[in-house]
């Protein structure tokens, strides 16, 4: 109770104001994309923004929400889905991180441009962060007492989950996944994850903080849909007038968040600090 | 916490007790004998496919999409040829189909209409469903409401309850096969018209 108590005190989630990210050495940057395997034209301009993003901001991997070959997942539909459009990223030696979203085959998961090991779900580690991938689709026992156990013995000072659906949302179309969000957060709540991010919903908006943990829907990276999001008591910040993609640095005790559109604007930028206790 | 229906805690005590104790429960419980059996034939399907895919070639790891394509059209391809002659009802047998007909209407019906319909607001919209289809490529695969899924037994991984139309769909994830199904278990009062 204590523990929790002092998540709240010292969340601090700024935005508005303009935030520069550090770039320091030791940082774990990344970008994230939700929603993205349409094939469609504006996925083409998004990723050619994304690409360019690198230059200015050098992340090292990509994560990836869900929804990530829509329809035809033949070869055919990778390459033009996936494989294309992120080739200057791939041929840099980007790491793309996947989750399964509802559009997706779980075969995927071999697929080796995602790097998800063959598993739905997994985790892995970049610096100081741990990374908790989950298949919000298909959240049974066994993947349950995996994410239990998983946050258990975790020692990162950062913990971020990630999945396609999202638990908290103002989206007029989804909305939040009340069912998911009641078996998951209690975990995420004992084991203290810092934040959590998804897609699902084609557009971007930053939650406000629930249970001293931050949210963040980013899955418009090929699908937009335009004023779906509800000016509702959750809705901290949204984007829903184009598409967008999300770049990340965590550096000491802060994660820096800056929102790029398919325009190149910035539109929505800020930063979460990691309670002292975690 | 939402509390079980009746027939859940007794599919979920039937659950418990095979797994333990076994064989007295299904000697004085047909719920847990019904429950008991249909997890054998969930397990003697993967037996099955575990025998069709051993005779293929597996995909390096990580596999290029390629490669995944192939596996996977072979071993559907394999699974069918094994079980040409399977038919609706074979897993989901008459005596366990009701009591998850049963589970799933006290789940939703357990929820306010907006959460019911939201359980199945991804659900897709009235197709022509038969046992070796393959999952519709283009059909996205609902989400079970992981509350819901809690109350059904487990099945092994690669195998997955899912819901397509109105139905439960036993689906082989790795193959992308309907393995079987249990006809209309969303009653229309909860199911959002197309």
């Amino acid at each position: 109770m204590h523990r929790l108590a002092l998540s709240w005190l010292l969340l601090v989630l700024s935005a508005g104001a303009p935030v520069t990210p550090p770039r320091a050495d030791d940082s774990v940057r990344f970008a994230i994309i939700g929603d993205s395997g349409s094939g469609a034209k504006v996925q083409y301009e998004l990723a050619e923004r994304l690409a360019s993003a690198r230059q200015l901001f050098p992340y090292t991997f990509v994560l990836m929400m869900g929804d990530n070959i829509y329809g035809d997942d033949s070869p055919k539909g990778f390459a033009k889905k996936f494989e294309i459009p992120y080739k200057p990223l791939l041929d840099a030696g980007v790491p793309f991180y996947a989750t399964l979203g509802n559009h997706d085959a779980q075969d995927q998961r071999f697929y080796k441009g995602f790097n998800m090991g063959g598993h739905r779900y997994y985790t892995f580690t970049q610096g100081s962060v741990q990374f908790f991938v989950m298949d919000t689709t298909y959240m049974d026992r066994g993947q349950l007492e995996w994410l239990d156990q998983s946050l258990r013995e975790s020692r990162a000072r950062w913990k971020v989950a990630y999945g396609h659906h999202p638990f908290y949302s103002s989206g007029k179309k989804h909305g939040s996944e009340v069912d998911l969000r009641q078996l998951v957060e209690p975990l995420f709540i004992k084991y203290g994850v810092n934040a959590v991010f998804a897609g699902h919903e084609h557009f971007y908006q930053r939650i406000v903080p629930q249970n001293g943990i931050a949210y963040f829907i980013s899955g418009a990276a090929s699908k937009l849909r335009r004023r779906n999001i509800k000016d509702d008591p959750l809705n901290a910040a949204g984007f829903d007038d184009d598409l967008s993609f999300m770049l990340i640095e965590i550096a000491a005790d802060t994660l820096y968040f800056e929102v790029i559109s398919r325009t190149g604007a910035t539109v929505d930028q800020g930063r979460v600090d990691r309670p002292a206790d975690h | 916490m939402r509390p079980r229906s009746p027939l859940a805690s007794t599919v979920l005590l039937a659950l418990v007790t095979t797994a333990g104790a076994g064989l007295h429960a299904q000697s004085v419980n047909p719920d847990a004998a019904a429950v008991k059996a249909f997890g054998e034939r969930v397990k003697a399907y993967v037996d099955l496919r575990q025998r069709v895919a051993q005779g293929l070639v597996h995909p390096a790891m990580p596999a290029t999409a390629a490669e995944i394509e192939r596996f996977k059209r072979q071993l559907a391809q394999g699974i069918r040829e094994e079980r040409r002659s399977a038919k609706e009802g074979d897993i989901f047998t008459a005596d366990i189909a009701p009591q998850f007909r049963e589970i799933i209407r006290a789940d939703l019906k357990s929820r306010d209409m907006e959460d019911a319909l939201a359980a199945v607001a991804e659900v897709s919209p009235r197709l022509a469903l038969y046992v070796n289809d393959p999952w519709p490529r283009d059909l996205p695969r609902a989400t079970i409401p992981p509350r819901l899924l809690a109350r059904l037994h487990p099945l092994p991984e690669g195998v997955e309850y899912r819901f397509l139309s109105r139905h439960l769909v036993l689906l082989d994830s790795d193959a992308d096969l309907i393995i079987d199904l249990v006809r209309n278990v969303i009653p229309s009062s909860v199911r959002r018209e197309p």
